[in-house]
């Protein structure tokens, strides 16, 4: 095994899911679309860290990896945005934010501590209360469906605005998401595709193609689900 | 608005050209024992090019400076330079502080720790601040303006614009010289967001327009009329700096870009209080201000702030008061602000007098500065 993944969900409203991902080889990792911007703490072979900041990805992006080295993973949810930045300048981002020093990071022309992993929610509780991460609960609404009546063109601005992304594409990238967790706990794909909602098996195919990079057959090592 | 972190590094060519420059100072002539009473003196300013080539060290007053988060912004297209630096007390008031000319961000170095960190000075943990300490537009590394208009409107926009972008909804003001009409100005402009303006060395604003009707000399206090005095005697003999800078600021630019000796007597009038005061500011902190502008080419830049607000057509018309309440202190040794003056435009609800101090209260005094800045904010949010 080539990484080793943990992960937890968290109290703090903003975080969709923290991970924790140790390199035991190297190797390279695609990097899947999950509809989540990351706060990314990298953490080398001498124990130095760093901080990257990834938007919501489009497309799979192979990351390569080195031996020892590890990353905790900050996935945020759809309606969390930064204050600085507009949705469409999240999208395929990829930043590497400058330390301050060894223990902090400057984000939004704020400087924050970079946290291990039980501690993420008071970096998220920080970036909160200075402004620089901020929730439009439109966009929160409307995926949980609390807001129905909401014109989609209305909608469509929040998602825009924060996500970066459609709203129909985050749909997309959860359907495909939902499909390769079915293969991987055991599901034939054709039953993978009625289950997650696609039309037939070569329209799981297709989207599995585009948005994971990988075929419906090929999909173990996808795991930010 | 990309926020951008930044540090200070000055390439050693640049220190390398600065000593080559110092070396070959071709000093003017000058009336012997005639002091300060025509300007700096050689003797004056050879020592300081000689203290600049031998025993001042820039790389640690860099570090000094690096050693807090500093960043830069493009607003109203131009580079915006700040430091911000977050108390550890999360509700602590966001506090912006606005130097002036020719100062620059090192006048506030001292009080950083004192304002962000109250307990540690046997303080409480009310009286903490965020600090966000911008450099002027066209001063350090801000860099040059290259536009013209940038007065002090545009500088009031641009800082609340500032703030704004940090998430900063509520938040003070504080500023001395060209501070202490940036700060009201940014009251003018957004009064649901700044919450109190505490200025000193305070001019434009809080002073008489024209002339004194002697009838009225009667009314004022003993110090008022010292200040009067002091007013007076500026307008006459030195207010000369303050002219040229407002009307042909391009052929003073010259010599003072072109030669570190020129620069630095020409900002020594104003820290030496025109010689009377060779010692009021501590020589450290008068040289590395000096460096600031020497490395970032804005002495240029920085005189034209004079211009600009000189050649605004709102810079006569009587500013509306914003209602934004309003702390004035006057360091008697050298301050000229009149509290009758400060009420026609702003909303007092502060005005301290303190014996000793003067222009650069902040680093003359920096105990009674803080605990007046303290006061005033402390009133401010109850």
């Amino acid at each position: 095994m080539s990484q080793i993944h943990d992960s937890r969900t968290s109290d703090h409203p903003l975080i969709e899911t923290v991970w924790n991902s140790k390199n035991i080889t190297d190797g390279i990792y695609i990097a899947t679309p999950d509809g989540a911007w990351d706060l990314i703490v990298m953490i080398d072979t001498n124990g130095d860290r760093s901080v990257m900041l990834t938007g919501q990805a489009t497309k799979p992006t192979p990351v390569p990896y080195r031996a020892g080295t590890e990353s905790i993973v900050i996935s945020f949810i759809p309606g969390a945005y930064l204050n600085y930045l507009s949705g469409e300048e999240m999208v395929d981002l990829i930043e590497m934010l400058p330390n301050f020093d060894d223990s902090h990071f400057n984000l939004g022309g704020h400087t924050f501590e970079i946290p291990a992993y039980d501690e993420v929610e008071s970096l998220v509780e920080k970036m909160v209360i200075t402004g620089v991460l901020k929730h439009d609960t439109v966009v929160s609404d409307v995926l949980s469906r609390k807001r129905t009546a909401i014109s989609p063109r209305v909608a469509q601005r929040h998602f825009v605005k924060t996500a970066g992304i459609t709203q129909n594409y985050l749909m997309q990238i959860k359907r495909a998401q939902d499909a390769v967790r079915f293969i991987q706990r055991g599901e034939r794909p054709i039953d993978a595709a009625q289950h997650a909602g696609y039309s037939d098996q070569p329209h799981l195919a297709k989207s599995l193609k585009k948005i994971m990079g990988s075929s419906p057959s090929d999909v173990d090592d996808i795991h930010k689900l | 608005m990309a926020i951008k972190p930044f540090k200070i590094s000055v390439p050693e060519e640049q220190i390398n050209d600065l000593h080559d420059r110092l070396k070959k100072t071709i000093m003017p002539s000058e009336i012997h024992d005639a002091g300060w009473s025509y300007g700096p003196t050689n003797e004056y300013v050879s020592k300081m090019t000689q203290q600049l080539l031998t025993q001042y060290d820039w790389r640690k007053a860099e570090a000094r400076i690096n050693s807090y988060p500093q960043f830069t912004t493009d607003i109203d297209g131009q580079t915006i330079h700040f430091l911000h630096i977050e108390s550890k007390e999360e509700k602590a008031t966001p506090l912006m502080l606005i130097h002036g000319w020719p100062g620059s961000i090192v006048e506030f170095l001292d009080i950083i720790e004192p304002l962000t960190n109250p307990t540690k000075f046997g303080g409480t943990s009310e009286d903490a601040f965020h600090l966000v300490i911008p450099s002027l537009p066209g001063f350090g590394f801000s860099g040059p303006t290259r536009e013209a208009g940038w007065n002090n409107t545009r500088i009031a926009h641009a800082f609340n614009s500032l703030m704004k972008s940090l998430g900063y909804e509520h938040y003070g003001v504080q500023g001395g010289d060209a501070g202490a009409l940036v700060g009201p100005e940014m009251g003018r402009l957004a009064p649901d967001n700044v919450i109190g303006i505490h200025v000193n060395a305070a001019t434009m604003g809080f002073i008489p327009m024209g002339p004194v009707d002697p009838k009225d000399l009667a009314t004022f206090s003993d110090a008022e009329k010292a200040r009067l005095g002091r007013l007076g005697r500026f307008m006459s003999e030195r207010f000369g700096f303050n002219s040229i800078q407002s009307t042909r600021p391009q052929a003073l630019a010259y010599g003072i870009t072109d030669s570190p000796a020129g620069l630095l007597a020409w900002v020594s009038e104003l820290f030496t209080e025109y010689g009377e005061k060779v010692d009021m500011v501590d020589r450290e902190t008068f040289l590395t201000n000096f460096m600031i502008y020497w490395f970032t080419n804005t002495a240029a830049s920085s005189i034209r702030y004079y211009y600009e607000n000189a050649h605004d057509p709102n810079a006569w018309t009587p500013k509306e008061n914003s209602e934004v309440p309003t702390g004035v202190a006057v360091f008697e040794e050298g301050d000229v602000a009149i509290r009758r003056y400060g009420e026609q435009g702003n909303t007092i609800v502060r005005w301290t007098e303190y014996a000793k101090g003067s222009h650069y209260a902040v680093l003359e005094v920096p105990e009674v500065w803080i605990k007046d800045v303290q006061e005033f904010f402390h009133d401010v949010r109850r």
